[in-house]
């Protein structure tokens, strides 16, 4: 018994496997995270090396060249770039997308293994990590306080971090700007010099002083007690009486007579401000696997309990939620989704005016989709952009087969067979051409699968899930709806009044359009040379015009509501004016940028324990700010704008050295362009990079451009003098530590109150620490105990420090990163970039390689485009079987190039570039043109094998055809429409796939209507003629 | 007893058979999908992608007295439904065991 029998006599057993598989599909689709983009894995390792006391350039040497020579042979690997700066080196290694990275570990291990024999004494070991963008933080926190501000840094420690850190999925939580309690003994050094105190004795003495000693046990009697010395201080205050020391009288020191000792919070700190407030941030990180949405709502579940135990003048605010901008995305596809199953299932309804054969067929559009759910959750993946606009094309596409079967089966009911012979034979008839053209989109889709690198990221989830929905919709069209059609429609349905008033209309209107049509066919059949010709000035006109001023581009940009700005000033401006300016920025941006709903903002040196903090650039001269400008649909500027107006301002702002403006980070960020410039001179180089920032800055397509290398920075260089320490009896280390005491201050013991343990800090008091002559007055003391003032054993001398040397692909390079501009499409930013770096004069042995987005952009393009070729050789494989002739799919080929030309003519229209999204729509496109070619093409060779000569047979199929062929056309282009004119949250990643098929499709379904019959006719009658030449030479032979 | 040959498109399947039961007539010999055509016009049945549908034809010996009936009622069904065709052609049987 046939399969299609079988449903047909089992309807039980196939609704119930369809069922399951729904179910299924609904339990995955509950179960699913969501996140922006599929996940990426980590690509990047990086080898940290330290060697205490060598210079950028002996790092350099020594260390960074040995070790990238060793690990330039690691597998897999693509960059290969390094930092050398004073005491380390940071090797980074970028790998390709999707290797595995434990793998690559290993590797980098064992050549690290071979190497560090090599390298010089007293280096480090060197430390991996493995590095993702899902390292980057998640979210930012804000805490402010009023009474509290003092002991905010333990509560936060106490009650937040600790906690949050225990949600699961966390990686770590750390806490910047909150105050930290320290205790300051701020000594007089003139008084010291008097006594002949050091600040070293002082901090010992506090430590001996400041003890709790187990003493052992007694027995006393029967009982065993143990005996204990406590003397820890109990308070600050108590440090005053220590005493320190003795007069030349023998009369004690105390503390109290040299210093004063101050219970207050740390020197160096960097300030926080959320909204104008100063308090604390705090930075959250996850664990490389976990998801963000679910992250965070833990988190967020979890601060709602940690809220009640907060004393009440302490307020957390939420900074920047990575989470929103997610799932506002993935509504707004959730959305289009909904739109456009609604659009489809109108067509369908229109066209076949019946409402039993619509239900048949809409079905088969949630069972597929959310059997594609179920291998997304099988394969762990989540629900993301890539994934969701997967979905979106498909439902265009599934209902095709369960057209085609249904309308095969409604004819055979209209010609008088029950509808379960019906069924069963009209499946069966077409059931060949059916699984062909399912093959012909799985031509398209499963080598997408097969993609390497970033875009086999994206492509990898695209392909799969494409191919199941065709494999699952063809099932269904070949099972369920041959047992449906059984069951549901009826020989001569019986029709309401409405009916006919809605449909009458329609249906003189489709007839009227399919006479029309045919006209059009029969004069274009008798034309045919015209009608080529026309084709082709269209396809010359259009590569003429569109081709040249054809703009390309990486990825579109995504508007995320979020800035990031970081803005240095000179290196040493103090505090109080970096602070001011901050201020002053904060005000001025909060009046003029009503779209602001968070600002934060901080500076000053971050603490040493705080990672997160540490690793980004602080000092007491650089601002970094964070803004949340709430969601794109609140606002009428987009993120771009406004970062662009913070930009301008920022450039005429006389006070700021550099500064940059960053919206979002990764993937869908800002486009960016990077000119590489390889060579060793540090001053050519540098020449080289300032010219190109001030010739690309001046142009319209940038709107930032920074530097890569740091220009000198000057520092105080205590220069001492080995003969005169010597003289002296000490040595540069004693030297210089007692110098690092004095100003930075000697921490030998800490301070412990509630289980908490605080610095105890010695140093000179802030007033004998202010210039370059305080520095020369520090007294210093010899091995005999005699006082030496650093002037007389050393010079304090202004110096600059070298800025850190980079590295890429083993050579010396230097970074111009340019931010195009709003408007302004990446392909014209290389384009001047390329200008200007003919114009620079760059001497022989200098390189300038534009790479960023330009990089990736050209490396997946020619991926791409050897995919394309790829899918149409194999497509052209398929229907070559399918029609066992070269001659007919070769003409159905056609409408290729026409679907391109309709595609860069939609690009032109809208104004958009060439990018990977409007790619992955061609790619697409070359699948659902050619199954209109096929739909057309197959019923003309019907006709003409019934013994119609070829103009009425092509007359006639395209009569016949133009219904289905429309349908098709109008449910795969209404399908794309909410994603071409949708401007929901995150829209401008999908809008290009979006245009690029719905005019692709469009213009090439009005062109190959025309083109492809004509072509086959002459084709075809060409060697028709042929065969009856070879016939009547044989005849005459014989 | 008189021998039926009826060659039909196969869509008739359950209608003959249950024709034939009305008629007092049980027994039958059917061949599934076999090609075929008309010298009267109608479609052909050849199963090939220019004329899909397939044909059935079932052979059965009916009592003389019920052949007109099924013959009329074949008709019938072939008028009602001329798109689909039947055709059906009877002659005598001599012995039978």
């Amino acid at each position: 018994m046939s399969l299609y029998r079988t449903s047909v006599n089992k309807p039980v057993t196939v609704a119930l496997i369809f069922i399951t598989v729904a179910i299924l599909g609904v339990f995955s689709l509950t179960k699913l995270s969501t996140n922006l983009f599929p996940d990426m894995g980590e690509n990047t390792i990086i080898v940290v090396t330290s060697y205490s006391g060598a210079s950028a350039a002996d790092i350099e040497t020594n260390v960074s060249k040995p070790l990238e020579n060793a690990l330039n042979s690691v597998s897999n690997l693509k960059h290969l770039s390094s930092t050398s700066k004073e005491n380390i080196s940071i090797i980074s290694l970028e790998f390709e997308y999707g290797i595995d990275i434990n793998e690559a570990t290993n590797d980098v291990r064992d050549k690290l293994d071979m190497v560090t024999q090599a390298l010089p004494d007293g280096i480090s070991i060197p430390t991996i990590f493995k590095f993702s963008m899902e390292d980057m933080p998640i979210m930012l926190l804000s805490a402010t306080a009023e009474e509290s501000l003092n002991g905010l840094d333990k509560i936060l420690d106490d009650k937040v971090a600790t906690t949050l850190a225990r949600v699961n999925g966390v990686g770590t939580v750390s806490v910047s700007g909150a105050p930290k309690r320290e205790i300051q003994v701020f000594v007089d050094p003139d008084k010291l010099a008097a006594y002949g105190i050091t600040v070293e004795s002082i901090s010992s003495t506090l430590a001996y002083e400041n003890r709790n000693t187990p003493a052992g046990t007694i027995d006393i009697g029967s009982n065993t007690y143990s005996v204990r010395v406590e003397k820890e201080f109990k308070s600050a205050e108590e440090m005053l009486d220590v005493v320190v020391g003795a007069s030349a009288t023998g009369a004690p020191v105390y503390l109290r007579d040299v210093a004063v000792v101050n219970d207050g919070e740390q020197e160096r700190l960097q300030r926080i401000y959320s909204d104008g407030r100063q308090g604390a941030m705090i930075t959250i990180q996850k664990q490389t696997d976990a998801n963000t949405v679910q992250v965070i709502n833990g988190i967020k579940k979890e601060l709602k309990k940690i809220e009640k135990t907060l004393p009440s003048d302490v307020k957390v605010n939420i900074i920047m939620d990575g989470s929103t901008n997610i799932i506002d995305t993935i509504n707004s596809l959730k959305d289009t989704i909904m739109i456009t199953f609604l659009l489809v299932m109108i067509v369908v309804f229109i066209f076949l005016g019946r409402w039993r054969a619509t239900i048949i067929i809409v079905l088969s559009i949630p069972i597929s989709l959310v059997a594609s759910v179920i291998y997304l959750f099988a394969t762990g993946n989540t629900l993301n952009i890539i994934s969701m606009s997967a979905l979106t094309i498909a439902i265009g596409m599934v209902v095709d087969d369960a057209i085609v079967v249904l309308e095969n089966i409604a004819s055979h009911i209209d010609r008088g067979a029950k509808p379960k012979e019906a069924a069963v034979h009209a499946t069966q008839e077409v059931s060949i051409s059916v699984i062909a053209s399912t093959l012909t989109m799985l031509a398209v889709f499963l080598p997408l699968t097969m993609v390497d690198g970033i875009i086999g990221i994206f492509f990898k989830q695209l392909g799969w899930i494409v191919s199941i929905i065709m494999i699952v919709s063809t099932s269904a069209a070949l099972t369920l709806v041959p047992m449906m059609c059984s069951r549901m429609l009826k020989q001569n349905p019986r029709t309401h009044k409405w009916h006919s008033i809605l449909f009458t209309p329609i249906n003189k209107g489709l007839d009227a359009l399919s006479r029309g049509y045919g006209r059009l066919i029969n004069w274009a059949v008798t034309h045919r040379k015209s009608v080529v010709f026309i084709a082709l000035i269209i396809f010359v006109v259009t590569i003429m015009f569109t081709v040249p001023n054809m703009k390309t581009g990486f990825m579109p940009s995504m508007d995320q509501g979020r800035l990031s700005i970081s803005i240095e000033l000179p290196v040493g401006t103090g505090e109080e004016i970096t602070g001011q300016l901050a201020r002053e920025l904060y005000d001025k941006y909060k009046a003029e940028i009503p779209e602001i709903v968070m600002f934060n903002y901080g500076y000053g040196v971050a603490d040493e324990d705080n990672t997160f903090a540490s690793m980004n650039n602080n000092g007491t001269h650089i601002i970094s700010m964070n803004i949340n400008l709430g969601r794109k649909t609140s606002r009428s500027r987009s993120t771009l704008e406004i970062s662009e107006y913070i930009s301008n301002d920022l450039k005429n702002n006389s006070l700021i050295k550099k500064y940059n403006v960053g919206q979002g980070m990764g993937m869908g960020g800002a486009t960016t362009l990077k000119l590489e410039i390889y060579g060793y001179d540090f001053n050519t180089s540098d020449r080289i990079a300032l010219a190109l920032r001030d010739s690309l800055l001046r142009t319209p397509q940038f709107s930032q451009v920074l530097v890569s290398r740091d220009e000198y920075t000057p520092e105080y260089y205590v220069d001492f003098d080995r003969e005169k320490l010597r003289l002296n009896g000490i040595d540069i280390t004693t030297a210089s530590t007692m110098v690092r005491n004095r100003i930075n201050g000697s921490v030998m013991t800490y301070f412990r109150e509630d289980g908490d343990e605080y610095k105890v800090r010695v140093r000179y008091a802030p007033e004998f620490r202010q210039s370059i002559e305080d520095i020369e007055d520090i007294i210093l003391y010899g091995s005999q105990g005699q006082s030496i003032r650093v002037k007389d054993v050393a010079q304090v001398v202004e110096g600059m420090t070298p800025p850190k040397i980079e590295r890429k692909d083993r050579e010396r390079i230097v970074t111009v990163t340019g931010i195009v501009s709003k408007g302004y499409a990446l392909s014209e930013a290389v384009e001047t970039a390329q200008y200007y770096i003919e114009k620079a004069e760059i001497p022989a042995e200098f390189m300038v390689k534009i790479g960023g987005d330009y990089e990736n952009q050209q490396e997946s393009f020619s991926g791409l485009f050897l995919l394309l070729a790829l899918i149409v050789i194999l497509v052209y494989v398929v229907m070559a079987s399918q029609f066992e002739s070269l001659l007919d799919p070769f003409v159905i080929m056609f409408s290729v190039p026409f679907a391109i030309i309709g595609v860069l003519i939609g690009i032109t229209v809208n104004n958009m570039a060439l990018d990977i999204m409007a790619l992955i729509g061609i790619l697409i496109l070359v699948g659902i043109v050619v199954k209109n070619g096929i739909v057309l093409i197959d019923y003309a060779i019907l006709c003409h094998d019934r013994g119609m000569d070829i103009n009425t047979a092509v007359v006639t199929a395209s009569k016949q055809r133009l219904r289905p062929i429309l349908m098709t056309t109008l449910t795969t282009v209404l399908g794309m429409v909410p994603m071409a004119i949708g401007s929901g949250e995150g829209a401008e990643m999908w809008n290009g796939l979006g245009i690029t098929v719905s005019w692709g499709l469009s213009i090439s379904t009005l062109i190959t209507l025309v083109l492809i019959p004509t072509l086959y006719a002459a084709f075809v009658d060409r060697r028709d003629r042929r065969k009856k030449r070879n016939a009547v030479k044989l005849n005459d032979e014989n | 007893m008189t021998g039926i040959f009826i060659a039909y498109n196969q869509a008739y399947y359950m209608e003959i058979v249950e024709l034939l039961e009305k008629n007092y007539s049980k027994g039958f010999t059917r061949w599934n999908e076999i090609s075929g055509r008309g010298s009267r016009g109608g479609e052909p049945h050849m199963g090939s992608h220019t004329w899909p549908t397939f044909n059935d034809a079932i052979l059965t010996f009916v009592e003389d007295e019920f052949v007109d009936n099924i013959l009329n009622d074949l008709h019938e069904l072939d008028t009602k439904t001329e798109e689909l065709g039947i055709r059906a052609f009877s002659w005598k049987i001599d012995k039978t065991i």
